[in-house]
Parts: structure tokens; C-alpha cells; sequence
């Protein structure tokens, strides 16, 4: 097992493993007030047995009676330190891990927008909730157990020690006996324990899977039983599930059973001593009352390892999230002050990979785009023309070459000042858990109720915002009320009016509406881009056909560039493109 | 709980939630459980049992593996007691020659040895046996379950199935079954060698001596009767509820911010954004503390509890002193009872530890039970088959389903048409005017609450559900494609030849882009595989359905995606694929039905027109504004210039 000790403590104390001394220091005093009583178990032993091995003396009741003061006042103490050690363990690591979640959320805002275009959105919220929980659940914790049951054993071999080291070096033979057995099933688990996480996210993925298409499966007939991947998958996960238990068990039920064995081994090394007359008899006396409860700590010991290797993955998965990188920022006060709204792309390559050799998904884009004019770019499915768009809005940085605002680097602007120029039409549209007007007014926080209403009515959504029962004041987003694809987008648009930023960004929407609500959709849009500098991601050409500047992007490079008319003429596949789409539009079934 | 009575347990105000229970501590419900997610309201009558009851009954198929890990375990339990009576043995030896230890008897030491050693390796078997039975039931349980509920969501309607659904579902399948696996795996046997060990050691010390044995029994009732008064007070149970509600409410919140962070970026609003995500944080973490400040002197006063049996058994051990002869022999049973009282902690504390994890598990099994009690699709008693494939919509009134029981409002309203064998027609309307709903109706994906929808003049609802599906092919707007091979993604579970799959694939134009894919047909698709444009996947959808040669098509939607590079090879599919079919198109663009057989015009979930294009020009209103609106749509052209940004429908040429 690979153990970046350090590595993990920082982790777990998200950073401040100061911490994790006060807990500890605290466990190792709960244990040890928590062994008070085998403690006194022995002194009182020690009384019993004294008229026994010493004919004639009486009992020594008074001190009996001590042991039982010391045993009460053990009762209270003990009180005072769990209930100081259960605060400490379930809220000691509260704030720090607030303070933790709020730095992340803080990160959040700043990462690139490319980020969350990502595939990974999900996966950022499973650090922020289930990654958090095992942490401050487990993390600390099991870290303190661990290292107190380390303490607890070096203080068990000195006290024994102590009485006889021949007895003590018996009770702990069995221990490096164990260990190395106990560590290999702990091993195979992790190892069989991947095949059972990798059947585990087959399983997970059929099920989503199931769960998406069940409509087209029983169109098919193939739902139920007859979809054999869901089917074979949890026969997969039964496998795997049954396989690591009969990996890893055997090896440390034998570790165990060793352990276990030590206490016959501590009795036959007493009962060879104790023939041969070389032992203090008490000395003997205390290793049989202990030898029972000392091996304990171990079975606890490899019960908390495993808690401890979840914790720490999901505390190493939350340091990634944390140095995940972000954009440049200008130095304070040396950021630069676009004064137009031109957009120009200088050779500018892209790849999401860092690699050399990844795929260049825009190849030497040289492109400008002039202030107060429409620009659009066409081209096939894949061939970059998205991509554009997401590098005007600073979702990346190019890998080569510059994307400049009225001449100044994207870079030297700041992430957020691009922003603060752009307003981006997404195809899927984003609602707030709020009502409609906060919903509209994130465009611009002081709009008036009436400037609100005004962004809507230019959006085209006055109508059917009036027509719900509480107008503007209906709640949508997460558990509201649903708007369909038509509205969700103009109300999308009336946001984007009150920001009124000079760029926008359009992506058109490849899914259609029905004419009615398109129409409106395509009214609200008008509005939207009236005197801006337009970058419009065009599907369907005949809606772009009198722009000014049309960009025609093939295979991450522009392969013309003109007006309709010019393209025609001038791009071959400009005009198959529009001669394909020109078929469509006539296209009736029969 | 009186409010006069109601004095609070903590003087430092953590959380707004603690702060509102002190201010009005009847007012904040805390008998009600955080919201479950899947299908509230649904089937929740329909299962009597639950909790532990209800995982036994889900284990009923597994009873003997199960009462075997238990018997094990009990026995493992039973052998663990053997070493404490072989230091018995041997202490009572080592007293009786205290002077003269080489006077001890060897083989009796030995055997007290050997019978450790044997105890230690039987005990580790028993525990494995029971260990490997129990996770063996629970793994196979498992399997059942989801087979179960595989088998479940086949037969529940398919208009139960909305998009969000989704997320809920892979929940139930995969984690919410997960959590019967640690408590049958897991818990049951440990619960069973939780309890089976201290009883029996209690009732194995009673034959040694009655009233130290009874002593022994103390502590574990004192812990179990402040744990209980813990969990039940009041005011423990309303800060269990706060803390899980503002848990959910965080991790909303943390959904929303993370999944909305682009728009709050754009709009440059993520202080806000954050500001609500540190509320929703700061308030979990302060019910933490409010729960934690609450149930620490419970808890400390448990642990301490705990261990105590030295504390009992002393004073006892005492006073019998006095009185106790042969006195040698006494001090060995006292001997005894303080071994057995130190080695009775460990047990006790996994024994509270296990009635607290008890209840983890009920949410899982009321979830997997909502599932499983859905209403299934009906199947008829004796289905018939249809001779013809004549599609008839007769007097159908349909309302969808709402998941808070009120009712929803009519999505069609006593609709009737037909689609004659061989036949192509249209429905169109505006959205939110029932057209999809002919499609989900036809499908059966739900059944109409008035009126019929025949095929072949047989109610649907008398066919086998495998007979209707097997005679109708949809071609809809999503695409589904299964994490397998192109091929099996165009076979779909048909018999048919390489061959006939190519076929396929060129008639819906589709054959090119697989053979360029790396290796062309066996390519496997979805994740880690090649991934499909929309219009691909749209083609490979039309090429699965004419492999098929269903006699009733119906399409929804199906030229929705626009590019251009695509459409025009989708419609080149879809043409082949009505040719001599019963077809029924619900389109957007009115240009796709133009030239259908017949036209129906919906508007509000009522038929408002029904004929020809021509016929409908001339008498349908709605079709004319349908109309007037494509061209407006279709003149659009984009431009920045104020003259021409203002858009207007009724500015055409005519």
C-alpha cells in the first residue's frame, strides 16, 4: 500500500493538522481513563488474592473500597472526556471544513467557463457533497482512532514490559506472526476491490442507461429481462461482490485466528514458566487478565483502514477540484480598457488537451469581426464553428495565438470584464430556482419592476408571463412551475436585454419549436441584437442569409469567408450546404 | 410535548433552525422525514411492511443461508467464550499453588492452552462461514431485487418515464438496493453475535454465581435507557431533522450553483450565487453543532456507562467476601466476573452502535418499495391480435397523470380520427395542443381515461403489449443508442443478417459514417466508445425501424434536427420508411405533411380542422395562422439593422 501519510493528513485536515493534535491528545486520555478500570481490576486482584497467598492476612477492605471511590470518580471523568471527545469529533472539524467548502465555492467562480463545458459538472457536485461528508465524517477521525490504537499497543508492550518482558514478548510473537496476513487481505480487498468499483460503475451506467431508454427498449420488445447489458451487469456485480469477499476473507480470517491464538500462547509460555518455578505468580496473574483484551485494538485497527483509504480518496478527489487551474488574470491595475466592441481572432489553434499532439479542434483562425456588424459562422457539425464562439466568451484560452476585444488581448482584460461585454443565447436554458422577475432582473440587479416588464415585452414574453397565475412572480427553475423550450429561451432573452451588452453570442437552437412560438422566439432575438456586434453559430443558413459577414469553418480552419451571394458564387461547400438545406425545407413525406 | 414544559437543553444559539425550535419548539414539525426524491405520493399505501419486517420478507428466498450465518455467528459467539473459562481455569490453578507454582498441573495448563488455540481458529471459521452465508444471501437478494425492479419498470406505463426520472432511478437500482447488501451482509449476523454474546455469557455466569451475573446486566440497561431517552426527547429528534433538511437544502443549493455557474458568470452575479451557498452551508453546519451540543451529554453519559461493570461487580464482590467460604475458590469467581465484566464493553458498544444503523436502511426499502408498487401497464386477459393495421382515435379523453394527485388539465378532449392502412397523416397544432399526446396514446405509453384507441378495429388496450409494440415503430426527436455495437444498435433484438443491417443503414444514409468509423459495424457506441451528431444518431434510429418493418409508424418530431449537413439524408430515411404503412406524422414544419392524405388540427386538445392542405386553407383558421407563422419563420433573416429588426407575420408577398 502506497502511504503519503503526510499527504492524506493534510488532506483530511483540509489543511490544518494542527488540529488533529487536540483530538488525539484527547483519545489517548479517554483511552487511558477508559483503561482505569482494568487497572484497578488488577490492584484489586492484587487484594484478593493476598489472603489467599498470605494465610492469615485479612482482606483489605478499606482499600477495596478506595478502588470503588477511583471507580466512580473514573465514571465522571470518563463523562466529562466523551463528551468532550464526541463534540471534538463530530463538530471539532465543522467550521474548518466550512471555511474548506466556502475556499472550493470561491474556486468555483473563478475557474474558466470552459470548465463547466466539460463533461464534469457532475462530478464537481459529488466532491462538494459526497467527498465532503466522508471527509468530515471519517477523515479526522479515523485518522485520531488510528493513531490512539498505535499508542494504546506501545503502552500495553511497556506496561508489560514492565511485569515480565518473557510473557509480554509472548503475548506480542503473534502480532508480526499476524500482521503481514492481515495487510495482504487488506491488500487483495483494495485490489478485488477495483474489479468490484469497475462492476459497480457498469452497473450504474446501465442502470442510467435503462432508466434513459426503457421507452425505446420496449418499443423493441427488449425491456426486462431481455435487456441482457443491465441484466449481465448485476450479474456482474454479484460476482465481483462475492469474488473480493472470497479474495480478501480467508487471508484475514487466518490473521485473525492467529491473533486470536495469542492468548494460548501467552498461557503455554506461563504454564512452562510457572512448572519450571522462574515466574512471580502475580506477574502471571496480570498477563492472563489481560492477554484477553489486548489483541482488541488490532480488529479495530484494520476496521478503521478501510474507512481510511475511502476517506482519503475523497480527500485527495477534493484537493484536485482545489488546484484545478484557472484562467490569468491582468495584474491589479494593469488590466486594459477595450474601447470598441471589434472582435478579431489573431492565428489563433485550440486544443482542450494540453498534449502535443492532441487534435486541433480550430487550426489558424484568422478572423474579424467588426463592431456593430453581424457575423456568422457555418460550417459541418464538428468543424469548430462552436468553439469560436466559446473563445470569444473567454470559456478557454486559445493554445496559439490571440482573441482580441477592440484590439486589446482577452488576457489582459480580465475573465470577468469579458464577460461583463458579452451576453451568450445558450440552446439550453438555465432557470433559477425564483421567481421569473429575479429570474429577468439577473441581467441587471437595479432594473425597476417596470424596466423588468419592458425587457420582457421586447423578448416577446409579456404574453404568456401575464398568462400564469402569478404573472411575473411565479416561480420557476427546480421544483416551479414549467415553461416550455420557447419560453424558457425568451425569458433567457429578456435577461440578456436588460444586461444589454455590446457582443452577443448566439447559438442557435438545433431543435425546433413550433412556428408559433419560434416566431416570437425569432422577434425577441431581433430585439436582442439591434446595433451590437453579433457571432452568430448558424444551422440554418437561410436565416443568415443577409448578414454581412459570413464565416465558412471546415475541419477547425476557415475555408472562406463573404456574404451569401459571394459564398455562393466563390465556397463549394457553402453552396452544397445551402442546396442541401434548400431540399429539406421543400421535403414532404409523401 | 406541552410548550410550557419546553425548556431548552443548550444556552449558545448555533443555527436559524434551533433558533426558530427555542422560539416555537411545537410549531417545527419533527415527525415528518426529509423529502425522498422518487415518485412522492405514489403506490405509498401499498406495501404494509417495512423497516427490518420488510427486509427480512425481501431476504424470505435466501431464509436458510441466512438462519445458517446466524447459527454460525451465534457459535462463533458461544466459542468466543471459551478462552475466558480457560483463564479461568488456569487462574484458579495459579491460586491454589500461589507459593508453589511448579506444583501446577502441566496438563491442565496445556489444555487450557490448546483449547484457546482451538477456540481462536474455530471462532475465525465460524465468523467466516457465517461472514461468506450472509454476504452470499445478500449478494443474490440483491440480484433478485434489481431483477425485480427491471422487471417492474418494464411494465409500468412508459409515460411514467419523464426525463428527470432518470437520476432517481439509477439511485434506486444501484445505491438504495446497495444499502440491503450491508444490512443483510453485514448487520443481521452482527447484530444477532451482538446480542447472542453478552446474553449468553450472562447466562453461562448465572450458573456460576446468580447475583454477581445479575449485576453484570446493569450497565447494558442503564446505556440502553439513556440511548433511548437521547433518541427520543423532543428536542433530539427536531435537531436530527434540521440537520438532514438543511443537508438536502445544502446540497441543492450546491447542484444549482455548480450546474447554473456559466449563466451566473455571464451575468457576473456569482456573489450572490455564493452568498446563498454559504447561508445553506453555514446553517448545516451550525444544526451540526446544535445536534452534536445536544446529544454529547447523552453520549458522554452512555460511554460512560458502558464501563462501568467493574464499578458494579466490586462493591458486591465485597460484601459476598465477607460471608464466602472456601474463600480461595470465591476469589476465582471474582476473578472470573471481572474478566467476563472487561471483555462485555466491545460487545454492548456494537450492539448500540447496530440499533442506531437500523434505521439507515428504511429509507432505501420505502424507496425500492414505491418502485415496485407503481401501477403497471394492464395486460389483457385475452389478447387479441389485429388482421389490419387501420389506426382509429375514437371520442379519446386524456389527462396526464400528476404526481400531487391534483387533477391536470386535459390534454385531449374527446378527439377522434383515423389513419387508414397505407395511409400517411399529419397532426399539427400549436405547442401545448395534445399532438405529442396522439403519439404517447398510440404508443399505449399511457391509456386514455375516455374513449379507445383501436388498431385494426381491436382496442389497444386488448393486445399483448409485446403484440402492439411489435406491430408500431416510433422515430422521435431524442435517439437513444445503447452503450453496444452499431450493429446491435440497428438489430435492436431483431433476427436479421449482416446483410440486412446494411441494407438497412444505406436506405436510412447512414452506412457511410459507420464504415468510416474504426471498426465500422462492431464500433461500440456511448461512453469510452464513438460518439454520433444528433443527425447520425436520428439515422441510425430510422435505419433500427426499417430493419424492423413495423406496419404502423409514427413519427414524432423526427426532422427536429436542423443541420444542415443531415436533414436532408433523415428525410431520404423517413420517406423509405413510410412507403405503403400506416403512418402518423406530428410535425412542426406544416412543409413535412403538406401533402399528406389528411391533415388533423389540434388546438387545445380539441380536433379544430381536418382535410387535405388545400381543403384546410380554405376552412381552418388555426391552420391558416399555422401557416402564415412557418412563412414568417422560414422569411427570417437575421440582421442587427434597426429598420429591419422589427419582425411582422402578416408583411408577406400575398
Amino acid at each position: 500500500m502506497d502511504f503519503n501519510l503526510r499527504q492524506s493528513i493534510e488532506d483530511l485536515t483540509f489543511g490544518t493538522p494542527e488540529r488533529l493534535v487536540g483530538l488525539v491528545a484527547w483519545r489517548v486520555l479517554d483511552s487511558i481513563i477508559s483503561t482505569v478500570p482494568s487497572g484497578i481490576c488488577l490492584v484489586a486482584t492484587w487484594m484478593l488474592v493476598q489472603p489467599v497467598i498470605h494465610p492469615g492476612t485479612p482482606l483489605d477492605i478499606k482499600g477495596l473500597w478506595c478502588c470503588v471511590g477511583v471507580l466512580v470518580v473514573q465514571a465522571v471523568i470518563s463523562y466529562l472526556s466523551s463528551h468532550r471527545l464526541y463534540v471534538l469529533s463530530c463538530a471539532g472539524m465543522s467550521d474548518i471544513a466550512l471555511d474548506a467548502r466556502l475556499a472550493l465555492g470561491e474556486k468555483l467562480r473563478r475557474l474558466p467557463m470552459g470548465f463547466y463545458d466539460r463533461a464534469g459538472a457532475g462530478d464537481v457536485v459529488s466532491v462538494l457533497q459526497r467527498d465532503f461528508e466522508t471527509v468530515t465524517n471519517y477523515g479526522w477521525d479515523v485518522l485520531s482512532q488510528v493513531a490512539t490504537i498505535i499508542a494504546r499497543l506501545a503502552l500495553a508492550l511497556v506496561v508489560l514490559l514492565f511485569f515480565d518482558w518473557r510473557l509480554a514478548l509472548a503475548t506480542f510473537a503473534v502480532i508480526p506472526v499476524a500482521v503481514p496476513f492481515l495487510m495482504r487481505g487488506f491488500h487483495t480487498m483494495g485490489e478485488s476491490g477495483e474489479a468490484l468499483t469497475m462492476a459497480s460503475q457498469e452497473a450504474t451506467n446501465r442502470s442510467i442507461e435503462y432508466a434513459g431508454g426503457i421507452t425505446t427498449l420496449r418499443a423493441f420488445g427488449m425491456a426486462g429481462a431481455s435487456f441482457d447489458a443491465l441484466k449481465r451487469s448485476f450479474e456482474g456485480l454479484r460476482a465481483a461482490s462475492v469474488g473480493r469477499e472470497a479474495a480478501s476473507r480467508p487471508i484475514a480470517v487466518f490473521g485473525k485466528a492467529v491473533i486470536g491464538a495469542g492468548a494460548g500462547v501467552v498461557m503455554l509460555t506461563g504454564a512452562a514458566l510457572a512448572s519450571a518455578g522462574a515466574v512471580d505468580p502475580f506477574a502471571l496473574l496480570v498477563f492472563l487478565l489481560l492477554t484477553l483484551s489486548v489483541y482488541e485494538p488490532i480488529f479495530t485497527l484494520f476496521y478503521y483502514l478501510s474507512d481510511y483509504a475511502n476517506a482519503r480518496a475523497a480527500g485527495s478527489r477534493i484537493r484536485a477540484l482545489a488546484q484545478e487551474e484557472e484562467l490569468s488574470e491582468p495584474a491589479v491595475g494593469e488590466a486594459q480598457d477595450p474601447a470598441s466592441a471589434d472582435v478579431s481572432f489573431e492565428q489563433v489553434s485550440f486544443s482542450y488537451s494540453d498534449d502535443a499532439d492532441a487534435r486541433l479542434v480550430l487550426d489558424g483562425v484568422d478572423v474579424c469581426m467588426p463592431q456593430g456588424k453581424v457575423t456568422a459562422l457555418v460550417g459541418p457539425s464538428g468543424s469548430g464553428k462552436s468553439t469560436v464562439c466559446r473563445l470569444v466568451a473567454r470559456f478557454w484560452d486559445p493554445t496559439v495565438g490571440a482573441v482580441r476585444i477592440g484590439g486589446c488581448d482577452e488576457r489582459d482584460i480580465g475573465a470577468a470584464d469579458v464577460l461583463s461585454r458579452v451576453s451568450i443565447v445558450f440552446q439550453d436554458v438555465f432557470l433559477f430556482q425564483g421567481t421569473i422577475a429575479d429570474n429577468i432582473r439577473m441581467g441587471r440587479l437595479d432594473a425597476t419592476d417596470e424596466e423588468v416588464r419592458d425587457a420582457a415585452r421586447r423578448a416577446a414574453a409579456l404574453d404568456f408571463i401575464e398568462a400564469l397565475p402569478q404573472g411575473f412572480e411565479t416561480v420557476v427553475g427546480e421544483g416551479g412551475s414549467t415553461l416550455s423550450g420557447g419560453e424558457r429561451q425568451r425569458v433567457s432573452i429578456a435577461r440578456a436585454l436588460l444586461k444589454d451588452a455590446p457582443i452577443v453570442l448566439l447559438d442557435e437552437a438545433t431543435s425546433s419549436l413550433d412556428a408559433i412560438n419560434e416566431v416570437a422566439v425569432q422577434q425577441a432575438i431581433a430585439e436582442l441584437v439591434r446595433g451590437k456586434t453579433v457571432i452568430v453559430v448558424a444551422h440554418r443558413l437561410n436565416s443568415i442569409r443577409e448578414v454581412d459577414n459570413i464565416v465558412v469553418i471546415d475541419g477547425g480552419c476557415v475555408v472562406a469567408q463573404g456574404t451569401h451571394e459571394e459564398l455562393l458564387q466563390s465556397c463549394e461547400l457553402y453552396a452544397r450546404l445551402w442546396e442541401e438545406q434548400e431540399r429539406a425545407s421543400v421535403w414532404q413525406i409523401v | 410535548m406541552a410548550s410550557g414544559e419546553f425548556r431548552p437543553a443548550l444556552k449558545t444559539i448555533y443555527s436559524k433552525a434551533q433558533a426558530d425550535y427555542y422560539a416555537n419548539p411545537v410549531a417545527v414539525d419533527t415527525t415528518g422525514t426529509v423529502s425522498q426524491g422518487v415518485t412522492q405520493g405514489e403506490g405509498q399505501e401499498a406495501t404494509a411492511k417495512s423497516g427490518l419486517p420488510r427486509l427480512l420478507e425481501l431476504a424470505s428466498g435466501r431464509t436458510s443461508m441466512l438462519v445458517g450465518a446466524c447459527l454460525a455467528a451465534v457459535a462463533s459467539s458461544l466459542v468466543r467464550l471459551v478462552p475466558t473459562f480457560a483463564v479461568y481455569a488456569f487462574v484458579r490453578e495459579l491460586i491454589a499453588h500461589w507459593d508453589d507454582t511448579p506444583a501446577m498441573d502441566a496438563s491442565l495448563m496445556r489444555t487450557c492452552a490448546l483449547a484457546t488455540i482451538a477456540a481462536a481458529v474455530a471462532g475465525a471459521l465460524l465468523s467466516y462461514l457465517s461472514l461468506m452465508l450472509a454476504h452470499r444471501a445478500a449478494f443474490d437478494v440483491l440480484l433478485e431485487v434489481r431483477t425485480a425492479l427491471m422487471g417492474k419498470l418494464a411494465r409500468v406505463p412508459s409515460g411514467w418515464f419523464g426525463g428527470i426520472r432518470q437520476g432517481e432511478l439509477k439511485k434506486v437500482l444501484v445505491d438504495d438496493v446497495e444499502m440491503i447488501e450491508a444490512f443483510i451482509g453485514h448487520n443481521l449476523q452482527d447484530t444477532m453475535s451482538a446480542v447472542a454474546m453478552p446474553l449468553l455469557t450472562i447466562v453461562a455466569m448465572l450458573f456460576v454465581d446468580w447475583r454477581l451475573a445479575l449485576l453484570l446486566i446493569v450497565p447494558i440497561v442503564l446505556s440502553f435507557a439513556l440511548l433511548g431517552s437521547a433518541l427520543g426527547s423532543p428536542e433530539g429528534s427536531a435537531c436530527q431533522v434540521a440537520m438532514a433538511r438543511s443537508l438536502e437544502r445544502m446540497n441543492g443549493t450546491t447542484v444549482e450553483y455548480v450546474h447554473g455557474m456559466p449563466v451566473v458568470k455571464v451575468f457576473n452575479r456569482s456573489d450572490g450565487a455564493f452568498a446563498r451557498l454559504e447561508e445553506d452551508a453555514r446553517e448545516f453546519v451550525g444544526n451540526v453543532k446544535w445536534a452534536t451540543w445536544f446529544n454529547a451529554r447523552g453520549m458522554g453519559k452512555l460511554y460512560a456507562a458502558i464501563g462501568t461493570q467493574m464499578l458494579f461487580l466490586l462493591p458486591a464482590v465485597i460484601f459476598l467476601a465477607a460471608t464466602a467460604a472456601p474463600y480461595p475458590e470465591f476469589v476465582s469467581k471474582a476473578l472470573l466476573f471481572f474478566l467476563v465484566g472487561g471483555a462485555m464493553k466491545e460487545p454492548v458498544l456494537q450492539m448500540l452502535v447496530k440499533a442506531i444503523s437500523f434505521t439507515s436502511v428504511n429509507a432505501s426499502v420505502a424507496r425500492i418499495d414505491q418502485v415496485l408498487a407503481l401501477e403497471e401497464v394492464a395486460e389483457p386477459e385475452a389478447p387479441q391480435t389485429p388482421s389490419s393495421y387501420d389506426l382509429e382515435f375514437r371520442d379519446v379523453t386524456f389527462a396526464y397523470p400528476s404526481d400531487d394527485g391534483q387533477a391536470s388539465p386535459v390534454a385531449l378532449d374527446h378527439v377522434s380520427f383515423q389513419v387508414e392502412q397505407g395511409s400517411v397523416v399529419g397532426v399539427v397544432g400549436p405547442s401545448g395542443s395534445g399532438k405529442s399526446t396522439c403519439a404517447a396514446l398510440a404508443l399505449r405509453f399511457f391509456d386514455p381515461q375516455e374513449g379507445q384507441v383501436l388498431l385494426g378495429g381491436i382496442d389497444v388496450r386488448d393486445m399483448a403489449s409485446q403484440d402492439l409494440a411489435a406491430c408500431t415503430s416510433l422515430v422521435s426527436q431524442d435517439t437513444f443508442l445503447f452503450h453496444d455495437t452499431v450493429e446491435a444498435n440497428i438489430l435492436m433484438g431483431t433476427k436479421a443478417t449482416h446483410e440486412q443491417v446494411v441494407g438497412a443503414a444505406k436506405a436510412a444514409r447512414i452506412h457511410e459514417v459507420i464504415e468510416a468509423l474504426p471498426q465500422g459495424y462492431e464500433t461500440v457506441l456511448g461512453e469510452g466508445g464513438a460518439s454520433l451528431s444528433g443527425g447520425e444518431r436520428q439515422r441510425i434510429a430510422v435505419a433500427r425501424v426499417l430493419l424492423r418493418d413495423a406496419p404502423v409508424v409514427i413519427l414524432d418530431e423526427a426532422t427536429a434536427y436542423a443541420d444542415p449537413d443531415n436533414e436532408a439524408q433523415i428525410q431520404e430515411g423517413l420517406s423509405k420508411l413510410a412507403a405503403g404503412k400506416t403512418v402518423l406524422v406530428i410535425a412542426h414544419r406544416l412543409k413535412t405533411v403538406e401533402g399528406a392524405d389528411r391533415i388533423v388540427v389540434l388546438d387545445q386538445g380539441h380536433v379544430v380542422g381536418e382535410g387535405t392542405h388545400a381543403e384546410l386553407l380554405e376552412a381552418c383558421a388555426t391552420y391558416r395562422a399555422m401557416v402564415d407563422a412557418d412563412r414568417a419563420r422560414s422569411r427570417w433573416a437575421l440582421s442587427n439593422m434597426p429598420e429591419t429588426a422589427g419582425l411582422n407575420a402578416e408583411s408577406g408577398e400575398e
